[in-house]
């Protein structure tokens, strides 16, 4: 046994959840029945929670001290099967290996027949198994738990910004760079005297092979909103307009630079206002030194461009 | 005693932040923030505990993860 999925109302606590006050405390668990989950957890063995209860109950739950004993916490108002299944699948256990705890025999019943492989147990029965069950070998197996939080805490995080790519996707964001033209030179000024937070020196080299991009999406045409100065494998000036910041400019100007040859140095002066350059110069690259009061981010190969940019010859 | 964490929480106005894991990456494959957001991050740091991340760590090898940029405050904090 390596999974053992409990039930919460009358069973991992004595109440019925939906019959409490919203507002009030949750209650607090039995301590006989946490006595067991706390046996198990120091065997190796992963407790998690299945509750018919409203999904904002998960949260709470997780919040609570004790919650840290569990894996993993289910609430919502699907059958307890799918439930148990998808919590084994969650915590790559297989379903031969868990068991499902509850007071009430007609669930327990309900879950094994959907679930033949995993066995049903009532509390009591579950704590006479206990002397069986050997403890934690490995400080691994010891950590389980935690390990199996950590991960799910994770992957809550990545999940609360999911839409963020395919957004980007869906707005069709091309970038074109080329060469500086003579027409494009006041524009080009005008990033160099008005670009802050993505300005990396604010020095203009003399002599320099300047490359220049321009942004549009579906929305609209953005104009020349990026500019590089670059001189015998150094971009002595980066410049991208904020307006354009998080579009794939940066990436797509480090593309194309580094494309010219690397391994390809981007010094930057730090100021107050250049901390989103220097934040996305550090995803962007492949090392960050200091040398003195400069930064010198640097790529020793052509950077991959974000999938939902597309990148066009200006020319 | 206001800590990044709870910076973090007002930033993403996301309680649960409160909870990760200490190597949460701040950034890809871990919170998501944008450069924009980890400017502001460090703004609010500076205001509300007096700690100029930008300024001392320049190349800002801090903000890794949820845990190195705590204690890289912590231990300014500390001094």
């Amino acid at each position: 046994m390596r999974l053992v999925v409990w039930d919460l109302d009358e069973t991992l606590w004595p109440d019925t959840t939906l019959e409490r006050d919203p507002s009030a405390p949750l209650p607090a668990p039995d301590p006989a029945a946490l006595d067991v989950v706390r046996a198990l957890r120091e065997r190796g063995i992963v407790n998690a929670i299945a509750t018919r209860n409203p999904p904002s109950l998960r949260d709470r739950v997780l919040a609570e001290p004790w919650a840290e004993h569990f894996a993993a916490v289910r609430a919502g108002w699907g059958d307890k099967a799918p439930a148990v299944a998808a919590i084994a699948e969650q915590l790559d256990i297989a379903l031969t290996e868990t068991a499902y705890v509850d007071t009430d025999p007609f669930v327990r019943a309900g879950v094994e027949h959907q679930l033949p492989e995993v066995r049903g147990l009532a509390p009591d029965g579950l704590r006479a198994l206990l002397p069986t069950l050997d403890r934690a070998t490995t400080a691994e197996a010891a950590r389980r738990t935690e390990l199996y939080r950590d991960e799910a805490r994770r992957r809550d995080a990545a999940r609360a910004h999911p839409d963020r790519e395919s957004f980007l996707a869906s707005c069709r964001i091309t970038l074109a760079v080329g060469e500086a033209r003579a027409e494009d030179a006041p524009r080009v000024d005008e990033l160099v005297a008005r670009t802050n937070q993505y300005n990396s020196t604010g020095r203009r080299p003399a002599d320099a092979t300047v490359l220049v991009g321009e942004l549009r999406d579906r929305f609209g045409d953005y104009g020349l909103v990026a500019a590089a100065f670059l001189r015998e494998g150094v971009a002595e000036l980066l410049l991208v307009s904020c307006r354009a910041a998080g579009k794939g400019c940066l990436e797509g100007m480090l593309h194309e630079l580094a494309r010219r040859g690397t391994p390809l140095t981007i010094p930057v002066v730090p100021t107050e206002r250049n901390v989103p350059l220097r934040l996305a110069l550090r995803a962007a690259t492949d090392s960050a030194t200091t040398d003195g009061d400069t930064v010198v981010f640097t790529l020793h190969r052509v950077p991959p461009i974000p999938d939902w940019l597309t990148l066009e010859d200006r020319s | 005693m206001t800590t990044v964490r709870d910076l973090l929480v007002q930033l993403l106005d996301d309680p649960s932040v409160a909870a990760l894991p200490d190597d949460t990456p701040l950034f890809k494959g871990g919170l998501g923030l944008s450069s924009l957001d980890g400017a502001a991050l460090l703004r609010a740091i500076d205001e509300e505990l007096g700690v100029d991340v930008a300024a001392e760590d320049i190349a800002l090898e801090s903000l890794e993860t949820v845990g190195t940029l705590s204690r890289f405050v912590a231990v300014r904090l500390a001094r």
